[in-house]
């Protein structure tokens, strides 16, 4: 598959990143992701035009826990906790903010859990709305679910995007 | 470190004030005593009233691990404004007891003369610290629901029907999903 990231890359200057809203997401490209990297935490996926870094998500694995499972569900469903592959960051620079670069970068990441997806276990695909908004969006217009827990850690099954990708073939 | 300086300072009272007692009304028994559990955690016996986290014993609560506290009932306002509180009681009594400690290493003859100090003044400051210890049980009780919250909120967990329904009969992409999958 075909992606417009690329992967983590320090040489690039991190440092004049700003997404505005968020100084969180400033600080972790600049001065965590490449730990992160380093120590296989997450993996980075950087958008860069001529040299500057304009947009970047970072991935990780993760699992889904179910609770209170009935004998019927026990029967039919694993009783230890799914894979999943968590969207714990995404951000765009200022200065490409409205033009459609996040939706791009958000189908980047779909790809990617699909091209994983074909290679181990992936049951479902988590993310981390950073404000209600956000979470208003991807349950609202993507078809996420909310958890039990964090009604901002937000869920998709896989088996719905590995429709979606079907379809387009 | 503070915990410690400011349970010394306890001990040191209790003895002061059984000291008073013991002088004042010629016996030797004290109405409050100091246990060590078996895991050797430090566990203060006495009486100490505190409703912040719903503690209704007056009589032999064991402050630093307090009987089923109802942390869970409480709000985040709550919680923030008692850690707030407990903040305050501790850092004020933990600076005047650090600046007695350093007296008390500069002058020997500091921690004899105390003892003759006046009943009240014992029971004044006993009931200080009796204010500091139910701070500190406040603190420890609210730092370790945070460190649950976080042990808590590192793990997803789904509705065990929503899960079922996502894996078995997973939806259709939406429209919006669909038409992000075909960007590039």
């Amino acid at each position: 598959m075909d992606f417009i990231t690329v992967d983590f890359n320090k040489s690039i200057d991190r440092s004049a990143f700003d997404c505005e809203i968020h100084p969180a997401l400033n600080t972790y490209i600049a001065q965590h992701a490449g730990q992160d990297e380093k120590r296989n935490v997450s993996r980075t996926f950087m958008y860069i035009e001529k040299g500057i870094l304009l947009g970047y998500y970072a991935l990780a694995n993760a699992s889904v826990a179910v609770d209170e499972l009935n004998e019927d569900q026990k029967r039919r469903m694993p009783g230890y906790p799914m894979p999943a592959v968590l969207l714990s960051r995404l951000a765009i620079d200022k200065s490409r903010q409205g033009v459609g670069l996040g939706q791009r970068l958000m189908s980047d990441f779909f790809r990617r859990v699909y091209t994983v997806s074909k290679q181990s276990g992936v049951a479902f695909v988590v993310v981390d709305a950073k404000d209600q908004r956000a979470a208003s969006y991807y349950q609202a217009k993507l078809g996420f679910v909310a958890s039990t827990n964090n009604p901002r850690r937000l869920i998709l099954s896989t088996a719905t995007l590995i429709k979606g990708f079907r379809a387009l073939a | 470190m503070v915990e410690k300086v400011l349970c010394d300072r306890l001990v040191q009272s209790l003895w002061q004030m059984g000291e008073v007692v013991r002088s004042e009304h010629g016996c030797v028994s004290r109405s409050t005593s100091l246990n060590r559990g078996k895991s050797g955690r430090r566990g203060l016996r006495i009486g100490v009233k505190s409703d912040v986290l719903g503690f209704t014993d007056t009589e032999g609560c064991i402050v630093n691990k307090p009987v089923q506290p109802k942390s869970a009932q409480l709000t985040a306002d709550k919680v923030s404004a008692a850690l707030s509180d407990a903040d305050a009681v501790v850092e004020r009594h933990a600076s005047k007891s650090l600046a007695s400690s350093a007296l008390s290493r500069t002058s020997g003859l500091r921690t004899r003369s105390m003892r003759a100090m006046h009943l009240s003044n014992v029971e004044r400051e006993l009931a200080e610290l009796k204010k500091v210890v139910a701070a500190l049980a406040v603190r420890s009780v609210v730092h370790e629901e945070m460190a649950f919250d976080l042990d808590h909120y590192g793990v997803t967990v789904l509705d065990a029907g929503t899960a079922h329904q996502l894996l078995d009969t997973p939806p259709e992409p939406t429209e919006a999903l669909q038409k992000l999958l075909a960007l590039r």
